[in-house]
């Protein structure tokens, strides 16, 4: 027994004397040309052809090369695998006529055949696509016409086809070791084109890639250079209050959305630079529901309008990384209007004006409004995460001041959802990112996916139909600035802020750019100074 | 007893200056609403993150809100929801505990049955899991937490109730013709009193702390609502730029569990019989 | 073994129960990044099988745990064995390590407060062990992170690899459960130093030292050991947490996702693990019981 006792005294001693040893031998020498890069969420699976997160296209987007790109600085599609293309008049067949010489990073060749094994495979309802499958409009088939050449069929034009192939979710990757590997095992064995080559992926601990130095056939904007990083080492910091740590600490070289206070620190610090980046797409907005009392009546969903102060939102959540929202698109999202800048304004004796002229008063003394014995009372349904919550707390402030009463229900993003379709909410904060304005079919036509307005208007389903298969760029974007300004003349929602993604790093990476979607960086270039 | 020497021992034992923390606490998060001076919900933009001073002595939090006032008002809320779920997990575990332990045999199979499917979960997964089935709110909070710590307490107060059975007293009780309930009621409970207190105050410090936790993982109180958990949550975010947004609430939890706590283990020694007779 | 049967049984089922109570579609969250349409997610949900009646999804789903098939998780289309694989050694290491820290501290804390009863030393355990009770992982972690990995530089802030990566969030979750061991071990040794055997060892003039190790940890280390056995469960809760903070691989992130998603397989798969593991430390615990109580163990003989 007594020597029991004295064994486990003897290991109580040596882990404490072995503790000071721990942590001298921490690995504070990372290799100089390996670069940590700090992700935000860990995505339920990373094959952009089944999987839907704008996480997995941080590392994969240059895994993957895309027949088309989209020039973040002029907003041109430029050749990417496809060296040019054609489009029927009735907008129903795309030809592509594809580069040669291109090797996926297994050895195989790519060529037509590659590319309609890629698209069947994502329209298969066997591979059960999140994303991809929906991204293609009505695919009818699609033909290889040489080795080198392909046409895409569609059944009825969709005009952001082009958009969509420029996206990760539609790259092409290997069919040989799509085959080799099945459905569910190919995410771990990735193999596309591009200029860095899948390596391997622990989900919830690190995605690793490697330099492809075979890689000549990128298009302009993916420029690489010879002394660009040999190895990436992605890992996953979903609490956002370790980020900028993980960062002065030397843990990463690169971080994405770095929560907006610690923003000016890093700003100012001498070893760390800040690169925002603003996210074309939907701002942080919150629709009203036009299916239910009291949000059906128009003076009310616009005094609520007035009621909030978003400029003060903005400035005390986001700082001044992130520009105060005006419509249902952000500014750097294709089809924006101004129009709408200046509407909505601060203006809490408008909002008052509002709903009193619609019978809404306060007639009992006790600040909240009523009207047929009916309380004021707006259902807020919304997720605890994203600075949704702040968000939510300064709204229920601003309501309160004109005599709305917020009952805000913070529910899991399944709830959430639900409530939203089944119309249980009267406000409801949702969006969705993208370059093109076509995203808006999916919130304010009446068959939409995301239509959390309930909002049944043939006008404006015409208005959005109609803009997502024309061929002809400024017709569309006029029926989009047709529909904006029908969806703000009816206030379905209200917006709060342009995302803006706070990445930071190290000052000692070098050629850190992002690509037309503002999510997905264009590795082939950055570099790690000594 | 005789009143004079309970109350000797009372003070000797230092229960009643726990106990006076305890009473000081709740009174404050009870009365303290209509004595600080600001509203908690009211928020300033030309006032947010002040650090502690003459206008607001804990400082504001990243909205311009009083965090003193907020504490109090929380302290309502915290206390409330730990204090209701407390209740909970009492009530039922010593309903539980106290039947499966008197009576042995089936009705004990069949309670710590259930007792162990429910001890297979870990804890925190089962309060996300009945607040997602229950809704937020601070209710929906409460009855989480209470039931979660359910199948734990009427373990305890089984194995309790079991060695107390076993006790001479009890046997002469039983032999002499007193009734089950007469038996529970009168000598069973009594004699479990000590370990009881013990783990109850332990639990009330649990039960903050999931409460807290519920609102870490995104789910739980609406964050404009007062409450110590999302506020600490919320002063996470800001544990440099302004350290006093989240030390007050962290503070207060702390302190809070701490004198439960300590009331506890000084009821202990005033209840159980062998600690007294030691005098420890 | 057979015993655990019906609990399986039962936990499985309100695993189900519990997951299908819960509001909210699977396909609507599965399809909630794509332009899908109102149609094409009602069409999904019927491929998923989310339209049958309940008794229909229940008798699939026990019919498939029969066959000992955990089935595909929703989202990431990959077997729940596999996933389970390779989060779960993460998380147990962590828990390990945890408890590790726990029963040192704990026990360590809880002696040294029960030998010094009354002085100042003790009062400081107490203190120390309800700051233990009382401070939620996720503060206690980042503050750890702040202070160690920043400030002091002594340890890496966050992932894992070597056992540098394991010393903050074992400490972290560790210490948050010492708290309540420290006390329990206190009490009970308070308790059985005051036993009249223990006053007549006294009495005999054996050392204090000796009668402290021979007799009473031996005795008043069974409560504690019975709140290990419980604190388990607590730490496999706490791993949630500790494993978000400190950015680590496991099964308690996992999990905590899958329920907010309705992910049933997954869940159900993590959760019966839990049971199985859940089993063991009882099975552990009662070996140690009998190990250490001599009465069990004279009863055996």
């Amino acid at each position: 027994m007594v020597r029991r006792k004295r064994l486990l005294l003897g290991i109580l001693v040596a882990v404490i004397a072995l503790l000071p040893s721990l942590a001298a031998c921490q690995a504070g020498d990372a290799e100089p040309q390996k670069l940590v890069y700090g992700l935000t969420l860990i995505p339920s699976g990373i094959d952009p052809h089944i999987h839907a997160s704008s996480e997995l296209g941080i590392p994969l987007s240059n895994v993957y090369d895309t027949l088309v790109y989209l020039d973040p600085e002029t907003g041109e599609f430029v050749p990417g695998l496809a060296t040019e293309w054609s489009v029927s008049e009735d907008g129903l067949v795309y030809t592509f006529t594809l580069r040669k010489g291109v090797v996926f990073h297994d050895g195989t060749r790519f060529d037509a055949q590659a590319v309609k094994f890629n698209l069947d495979r994502v329209v298969d309802p066997a591979t059960g696509s999140q994303k991809a499958r929906y991204m293609l409009g009505k695919l009818d088939r699609v033909e290889v016409v040489g080795d080198h050449s392909v046409t895409i069929r569609l059944a009825a034009p969709y005009a952001p086809l082009l958009d969509s192939l420029s996206q990760v979710y539609l790259g092409m990757a290997s069919p040989a070791a799509v085959d080799k590997w099945g459905k569910a095992e190919y995410q771990f064995h990735q193999v596309g084109t591009g200029p860095f080559k899948f390596v391997e992926y622990i989900p919830g601990d690190h995605l690793t890639l490697a330099r492809n130095p075979k890689y000549k056939w990128g298009p302009e904007l993916l420029r690489q250079v010879d002394s660009s990083v040999d190895e990436i080492e992605f890992r996953f910091y979903e609490d956002p209050s370790t980020r900028t740590i993980a960062l002065e600490s030397e843990q990463a070289q690169i971080m994405g959305e770095i929560p907006p206070q610690d923003a000016g620190r890093i700003d100012q610090a001498a070893g760390l630079a800040l690169h925002p980046v603003a996210i074309p797409g939907q701002p942080l907005q919150f629709f009203f529901n036009l299916s239910r009392p009291p949000t059906d009546e128009l003076a009310v969903r616009r005094a609520l309008m007035y009621a909030t102060d978003r400029e003060t939102i903005v400035e005390t959540i986001f700082g001044s990384w992130s520009p105060v929202a005006s419509g249902p698109l952000s500014r750097v999202t294709l089809g924006y209007v101004s129009d709408f800048e200046g509407r909505y304004l601060h203006d809490v004796s408008r909002a008052q004006e509002l709903l009193e002229e619609a019978g809404w008063m306060d007639s009992d003394g006790d600040r909240m409004r009523e009207k047929d014995q009916r309380q004021l009372v707006i259902e807020l349904y919304h997720m605890g995460w994203g600075m949704v919550p702040e968000v939510v707390q300064m709204i229920e402030n601003d309501w309160a001041a004109v005599g709305a009463q917020v009952n805000a229900h913070l529910v899991s993003y399944p709830a959430a959802l639900e409530a939203a379709r089944a119309g249980d909410h009267n406000v409801i904060p949702f969006n969705l990112f993208g370059t093109d304005p076509a995203q808006l079919g999916s919130f304010y036509t009446s068959g939409g996916g995301f239509n959390f307005s309930h909002v049944q208007d043939a006008e404006l389903d015409e208005l959005l139909g109609l803009a997502a298969a024309s061929q002809d760029l400024p017709q569309r974007l006029e029926l989009y600035r047709q529909a904006q300004t029908k969806i703000m003349e009816q206030a379905l929602v209200l917006p709060i802020r342009d995302y803006v993604n706070l990445n930071a790093s190290s000052s000692r990476v070098q050629g850190l750019r992002f690509d037309a979607r503002g999510w997905f960086p264009l590795l082939s270039e950055v570099q790690l100074e000594d | 007893m005789r009143a004079p020497a309970f109350l000797g021992r009372l003070w000797r034992t230092r229960a009643l200056l726990w106990g006076l923390l305890v009473a000081a606490i709740a009174l404050l998060s009870l009365c303290g609403p209509w004595v600080v001076a600001h509203d908690p919900m009211a928020m300033d933009s030309t006032s947010q993150l002040l650090p502690p001073g003459r206008h607001h002595w804990l400082g504001t939090d990243p909205f311009g809100r009083d965090i003193l006032s907020r504490l109090v008002w929380g302290g309502r809320r915290t206390l409330g929801v730990a204090g209701a779920a407390v209740l909970i997990t009492v009530g039922a575990g010593l309903l539980l505990g106290l039947l499966s332990g008197y009576f042995g045999g089936a009705v004990d199979e069949a309670i710590m049955r259930v007792v162990d499917v429910m001890l297979a979960f870990p804890g925190l997964l089962l309060i996300l899991g009945l607040v997602a089935v229950l809704g937020a709110g601070s209710k929906a909070l409460a009855v989480a937490v209470g039931i979660t710590g359910v199948p734990a307490f009427s373990r305890l107060v089984r194995s309790a109730a079991m060695s107390a059975r076993e006790e001479l007293y009890v046997l002469a009780a039983l032999a002499v013709g007193c009734r089950r309930r007469r038996v529970i009621t009168r000598h069973l409970l009594p004699n479990i009193v000590g370990p009881v207190v013990a783990f109850a105050t332990v639990q009330f410090g649990w039960a903050i702390l999931n409460a807290s936790a519920t609102s870490f993982l995104g789910l739980g109180e609406s964050p404009s609502v007062p409450e110590w958990g999302s506020m600490l949550n919320l002063g996470r975010g800001y544990l440099r730029a302004a350290p006093w947004v989240s030390a007050a609430p962290g503070l207060a939890i702390t302190l809070a569990v701490l004198s439960v706590n300590m009331l506890g283990d000084e009821l202990r020694r005033l209840f159980d019989p062998a600690l007294r007779w030691q005098g420890a | 073994m057979i015993g655990l049967v019906p609990t399986v049984w039962a936990v499985a089922s309100l695993t189900f129960l519990a997951l299908y109570l819960i509001p909210g579609d699977p396909a609507q969250v599965l399809l909630s990044e794509s332009n899908a349409t109102a149609a094409e997610i009602a069409e999904r949900r019927a491929e998923l099988g989310l339209d049958d009646s309940l008794p229909v999804q229940y008798g699939r789903y026990l019919w498939r745990l029969l066959q000992g098939d955990l089935g595909e998780s929703l989202f990431t289309g990959r077997p729940v064995t596999a996933t389970i694989a390779e989060q779960f050694p993460a998380t147990l290491t962590l828990a390990i390590a945890g408890m590790i820290v726990t029963v040192v501290t704990g026990l360590g804390l809880g002696i040294v407060a029960a030998v010094r009863r009354g002085s100042w030393l003790d009062a400081a355990v107490s203190g120390v062990s309800a700051v233990g009770i009382s401070t939620p992982v996720f503060w206690s972690g980042l503050l750890a992170i702040w202070l160690f990995a920043l400030v002091l530089d002594w340890f890496p802030a966050t992932g894992q690899g070597g056992l540098q990566y394991l010393v903050l969030p074992a400490a972290v979750l560790g210490f948050s459960s010492a708290g309540a061991v420290a006390r329990v071990t206190r009490a009970s040794l308070v308790e059985v130093m005051g036993k009249p055997f223990i006053l007549v060892a006294r009495s005999r003039g054996i050392g204090p030292r000796s009668i402290l190790f021979r007799h009473v940890l031996q005795i008043a280390l069974l409560p504690a050991v019975t709140v290990i056995g419980l604190q388990f469960g607590f730490l496999l809760g706490g791993a949630v947490v500790t494993e978000t903070v400190f950015a680590r691989q496991g099964l308690g992130r996992l999990v905590v996702k899958s329920v907010l998603r309705k992910d049933l397989p997954v869940v159900a798969g993590t959760v019966l693990v839990g049971v199985i593991c859940y089993a063991l430390v009882n099975l552990l615990t009662d070996l140690l019981y009998r190990a250490l109580d001599p009465r069990v163990r004279s009863h055996l003989r």
